[in-house]
């Protein structure tokens, strides 16, 4: 293995026609995936006939000509350590000719190998996705503080997380989680609770790393946490929903695109597919896998006693009255499913008029094997767009504090930008389903895709951003290059560049308007900032290319640039007048400054035109809102959970795991 | 300092009056209730004697209290009364046992929980000191791997060393409460059930209790809270999704986990040593076949080296999995907590009611509208209980999920409604608590027009909207000096 990567290294450019170990002048292409088997669902359902067929799947994952034993690779590293037992377990190595001859390991619980497999396997099938609809490179969430708990500056190179670390056997408990301190994800596993659901023995050990949902769940925590690392913290009771909605959505629908499960469900169903049940009962069964872990659950519909699976009523009063995260989150799953549906039977309408002679009425007897195929390739066709449409809305998203109605219009303005003719009505379908389930937007007049779309700006507000936005021979001068192709490092410290550059560029323009006696403050308050005070700071959070088709079908670019400020905040709405005018008077560091009970955040994202620097969009969540601070104060006057109010640091009020934190019952 | 120099004995109060004092130990429950006996004397009831802390500092005042009790009750108690199995409600009795052994003690009362002829007490008992004592094996690990976290949970369990201070006296609840239990040999003895009403011995005439909590019954103690009707908004003032967790999630998981931390740290000779069914008991606990187990020695150095690098070190995560350890800690403490002996005294003849609470979570308050009292006193109901209530003893020195908002404190409608909050800022601002909960304090607040009294800080400022008389009446009834005094004491008339 090593002497061909070496000899591999040496063949550059100069020396093409020697490679070795094939005939002269003849080189063999690297294949553009390896084919890992693993389970469909969980080892559970393969101990029940009727499910056995469909629990095995063979994952196309993006060739890693570097691949080592772990695997660790470009974006994982596996490390196989079992503390609670003291041991390591030796690691795959996936390039052994026998393994690749055979699409990997078999499924196997007793193997820790196959765990590895397919934590890797799974993982980078949700890391392409994430890719794929982005269409650009993923980076893990970077590194804040170092060993001893100081912020690491935000342009230092330390904090570049090249690999996402996999733990497949690190805890001995029911639970599984992303740990942002550590960039890592931690399975557990446990003895099953109860003998009398099939197919867990009493007493038999389950292994969370066997769940494709699991894995798919916690590694878009990791992903979604790169994207936007203020989603973590907790200011509305929507965010910890979405994060945990949005993991379980990825995971859902990603689900959806494995051929093998659909095609079985559609042959099982016959008749039955006017119904549609067939797709909410697969949904079901992947809650089922998640068990608490997941928002799924019951939200979509459930069995009845027929064993037949109804579909849920949507109950707009539910949005308002869940409050805890995991119900609150269901109602977004549920909502993003029920647009699937929706999709799925717009697109299949024609096929079942065929197959039936225009009636609409399947007769007895098996469908047609080629009806089940063309059935399959559509629900998986729906699920793949719904799966792509709601990951790239998280580029349309505010930077902080984000709300369900808002990444409603972020999927709206997304879908927009990418498929300007909507042929197939998704986004009617998205605005149904939301609508049904009574997630609106605060500010908005009427749910139309036109009003739903993020704002602009007036031609007014045009001349005030003048005054601190970059011009375009500015923005023409960051690194574009961050697509599919760039080395990830590079394009970290690039980003960290631009960020710095636009940083800058705003700062000098602020001084220049300020000396040329412009209104600053006006300008800042379009897009949600507070500029011209010392004591609230300002972050250039991100800035990074996004692509769209324009309504002439030309691919361009546009900048998504999120910049972030925050500002001293108390629960009391009247200590906070006195503390922050006392704040404000005292320098950093002054033992004598008050300490805030929070810090309020804001901000917005702007999506500009790389070409013409245009502002397109202005995603806003201004600093100085007095209505949102205080629906901030009272959702964080009304409590934390018991582990948080406990065990959580006095002197930071951290929580040192936040989503072990979700996942656990307590 | 003389040990409460101003302590002095308790004269007995006039008829109609009956007098609340509480101590000011620290974080914990220390109340003294004295009534004015049927033949004119003073009848002392003590609730609790308990503190969180273990500083020097914090001991001293504990015996400075103990002395004041003595004191205030010329060394006789006519009903002695530990609400629940913690430290911080029972610390006392060891601390200054010289003092309550030498003590005259007439009554005792307890909760059911504590009758070990009771087959479902005696079920959660046995099941809970096992637990207790895996956990403090766990804790032991993980205080080890994270001294911050591990003292914390220990303290929360009050399984670890985390109260051997100056004191010279180990925290050991159990012991406490042993104590208390074995006063039977000289103190006529109760265990208390939901449904029951009790004349105070020796004063028939000025009070009678009724005992609200906690609820007997499996299927009940076993019912967890998170259901969402219960947490619709407005009921609670906080959601936690379990506060009544006498039932275990997953017996065997925990037990699992328990059994890695027995196993956990064997070395490889030890294990080697294994052979027969040993081997296979061992191996049952593993999830691998042995074979593919492979030394931290031969990662080190090999496949997993970028685990030991030294600038990777934060990314480990050898200790991880012990933070299970935290959540079977809370989980305990919680349902120890719920266990709480909740009574409210009827204060005769008005019919005001002070209602003791102890730390009753959600789940305990949740049950008491299920009570229903004997004749004479069918009639009465919990609603009606709160509605008369005129002193709140603040459950849980104001946390969060003891207070029940909409079926609680939003039915203590009296007008002459006065809340006291065992509570020591100093003590919950180190540990990062939000004690007493800031939208319950402010509920609280106006619900008792500005007449809240803390442990650590006296009578608190007086509402804008309280009328002058009102606060000028309820001043005239506190007693207790922030400098001076070892306790606040409140007057109640209910002539």
């Amino acid at each position: 293995m090593a002497k061909r990567k070496g000899a591999a290294r040496r063949a550059g450019p100069a020396s093409c026609a020697k490679v070795a170990d094939t005939p002269a002048g003849f080189e063999i292409a690297a294949p553009p995936s390896r084919r890992l088997r693993t389970y469909a669902f969980d080892p559970t359902l393969g101990l029940r006939l009727e499910t056995a067929v469909l629990n095995e799947t063979t994952l196309k994952v993006r060739w890693e000509p570097q691949l080592q034993p772990g695997p660790v690779g470009e974006y994982l590293e596996v490390v196989d350590h079992d503390p609670a037992t003291g041991c390591f377990y030796a690691p795959v190595d996936l390039n052994h000719k026998h393994i690749l001859a055979q699409d990997g390991l078999p499924p196997s619980e007793g193997n820790p190998q196959f765990h590895q497999q397919m934590v890797y396997a799974v993982a980078m099938t949700t890391i392409a996705n994430f890719e794929r609809a982005l269409g650009r490179k993923a980076l893990w969430a970077e590194r804040k503080r170092d060993e001893k708990g100081r912020d690491i500056d935000s342009h230092d190179r330390r904090r570049y997380i090249p690999r996402l670390r996999i733990h497949p056997h690190a805890l001995r408990e029911a639970n599984a989680y992303y740990s942002p301190d550590k960039k890592a994800l931690l399975f557990g596993y446990f003895p099953a609770a109860k003998a009398d659901e099939p197919g867990n023995l009493p007493g038999g050990i389950v292994f969370t790393c066997l769940s494709h949902d699991i894995i798919a769940h916690e590694t878009t925590h990791a992903l979604l946490d790169g994207l936007h690392p203020r989603f973590n913290e907790q200011s509305n009771p929507d965010v910890a929903a979405f994060h945990e909605a949005f993991a379980d959505i990825v995971a859902l629908f990603q689900h959806f695109t494995f051929p093998e499960a659909i095609v079985h469900q559609i042959a099982q169903t016959r008749g039955d597919l006017r119904r549609q049940n067939l797709l909410g009962a697969l949904a079901l069964q992947f809650g089922q896998a998640l068990g608490s872990h997941g928002a799924l659950r019951d939200a979509i519909g459930k069995f009845n006693e027929n064993d037949q699976w109804v579909p849920h009523d949507p109950d707009p009063e539910e949005y308002e009255e869940a409050t805890e995260c995991h119900a609150r989150g269901a109602i977004l799953v549920a909502a993003v499913f029920d647009a699937f549906l929706a999709i799925y039977r717009h697109r299949v309408a024609d096929l079942l008029r065929i197959a039936t002679g225009g009636s609409g009425i399947v007769g007895e007897g098996e469908l047609h094997p080629d009806l089940v195929n063309r059935l399959a390739a559509e629900a998986t066709k729906s699920a793949r767009h719904v799966l792509l449409m709601c990951i790239r809305a998280l580029d349309y998203c505010p930077p902080v504090d984000i709300t369900f109605g808002e990444y409603l219009r972020a999927l709206i303005t997304a879908d927009l930008d990418l498929v300007p003719e909507d042929e197939h009505n998704y986004r009617i379908a998205f605005i149904e389903a939301f609508r049904r389930r009574g997630i609106y937007p605060r500010d908005v007049r009427t749910l139309s895709v036109d009003s739903l779309v993020w704002c602009g700006v007036t031609e007014s507000e045009r001349l005030d951003l003048r005054l601190i936005l970059p011009t375009s021979g500015e923005l023409g001068s960051l690194m574009l290059d961050w697509d599919l192709d760039t080395d990830r490092k590079r394009i970290f410290e690039k980003s960290c560049d631009n960020r710095i550059n636009v940083y800058n560029w705003i700062r000098e323009l602020k001084g220049r308007a300020f000396v040329k006696g412009h209104d600053v403050a006006r300008a800042g308050k379009v897009v949600g900032l507070q500029l011209g005070r010392s004591y609230i700071p300002m972050e250039v959070h991100s800035v990074r290319p996004t692509r769209r088709t324009s309504l002439e079908g030309k691919h361009t670019v546009d900048w998504v640039i999120e910049i972030t400020q925050r500002r001293p905040a108390w629960i009391d709405a009247e200590v906070q007048k006195a503390n922050e005018a006392e704040y404000r008077r005292r320098p950093a560091g002054d033992p004598k400054r008050p300490k805030p009970d929070f810090y309020f955040r804001g901000g917005c994202t702007l999506i500009i035109d790389a070409e013409s620097a245009r502002v397109r969009y202005v995603i806003r969540k201004s600093i100085d809102s007095e209505r949102r601070i205080e629906r901030e104060r009272a959702f964080r006057g009304s409590g934390q959970s018991l582990f948080a109010t406990y065990f959580a640091d006095p002197s930071t009020g951290r929580v040192k795991e936040p989503f072990a934190l979700l996942h656990r019952s307590v | 300092m003389a040990a409460a120099a101003n302590s002095k004995k308790i004269k007995a109060p006039k008829p109609g009056e009956t007098l609340v004092r509480m101590y000011r130990q620290g974080l914990g429950d220390c109340f003294l209730i004295t009534f004015r006996g049927d033949a004119g004397e003073p009848i002392h009831m003590l609730i609790d004697c308990g503190v969180w802390d273990g500083d020097a500092a914090t001991v001293a005042q504990m015996k400075r209290v103990v002395e004041d009790i003595r004191a205030a009750t010329d060394n006789h108690l006519s009903l002695l009364i530990c609400t629940h199995e913690h430290w911080d409600h029972n610390s006392g009795f060891n601390q200054q046992r010289a003092v309550f052994d030498a003590m005259t003690i007439d009554n005792v009362w307890l909760a059911w929980t504590e009758d070990m002829k009771d087959s479902l007490a005696r079920e959660l008992k046995t099941e809970f000191e096992e637990r207790r004592k895996k956990l403090a094996l766990a804790l032991n690990r993980l205080s080890q791997a994270e001294p911050k976290l591990g003292a914390r949970v220990s303290a929360l369990a009050e399984v670890g060393g985390a109260f051997a201070a100056a004191g010279g006296v180990k925290a050991n609840p159990a012991d406490a409460m042993k104590w208390v239990r074995d006063l039977s040999g000289k103190a006529k003895r109760e265990f208390l059930t939901p449904g029951q009403v009790f004349v105070i011995p020796g004063a028939a005439n000025a009070a009678r209790a009724f005992v609200l909590g906690p609820p007997h019954s499996r299927p009940f103690l076993n019912k967890r809270l998170a259901t969402k009707k219960q947490k619709e908004e407005g009921e609670v003032y906080a959601e936690k999704s379990d506060a009544f967790g006498l039932g275990f999630a997953n017996r065997l998981a925990d037990d699992a986990f328990f059994a890695a931390v027995e196993q956990h740290g064997k070395s490889p000779d030890d294990i080697r040593g294994l052979v027969g069914e040993e081997l296979d008991l061992y191996q049952l606990g593993l999830p691998f076949d042995v074979a593919y187990q492979k030394r931290p020695e031969d990662a080190r150095g090999g496949f997993a080296s970028q685990y030991f690098t030294d600038g990777e070190k934060w990314r480990r995560v050898d200790d991880d999995w012990l933070n299970t350890a935290a959540n079977i800690a809370l989980w305990m403490d919680k349902s120890t907590n719920n266990t709480s002996l909740v009574l409210a005294i009827e204060l005769l003849p008005a019919g005001k009611v002070l209602l003791m609470t102890a730390d009753a979570q959600i789940g305990n308050w949740l049950s008491w509208r299920e009570v229903k009292f004997k004749a004479p006193h069918d009639a009465v109901t919990v609603d009606d209980l709160l509605d008369r209530t005129v002193l709140y003893k603040v459950g849980h020195h104001g946390s969060d999920n003891a207070t029940l908002r909409r079926d609680g404190l939003e039915k203590m409608n009296h007008d002459e409604l006065v809340a006291m909050i065992p509570v020591n800022r100093k003590s919950v601002d180190a540990k990062g608590w939000a004690m007493p909960f800031p939208p319950m304090y402010r509920d609280l607040r106006s619900r008792t027009q500005g007449r809240v009294i803390r442990a650590d800080e006296g009578v608190m400022d007086k509402l804008t909207s309280t009328p002058a008389p009102v606060w000028k009446e309820f001043l005239g009834n506190v007693e207790g000096d922030k400098k001076k005094d070892v306790f606040f004491q409140y007057r109640f008339r209910h002539g």
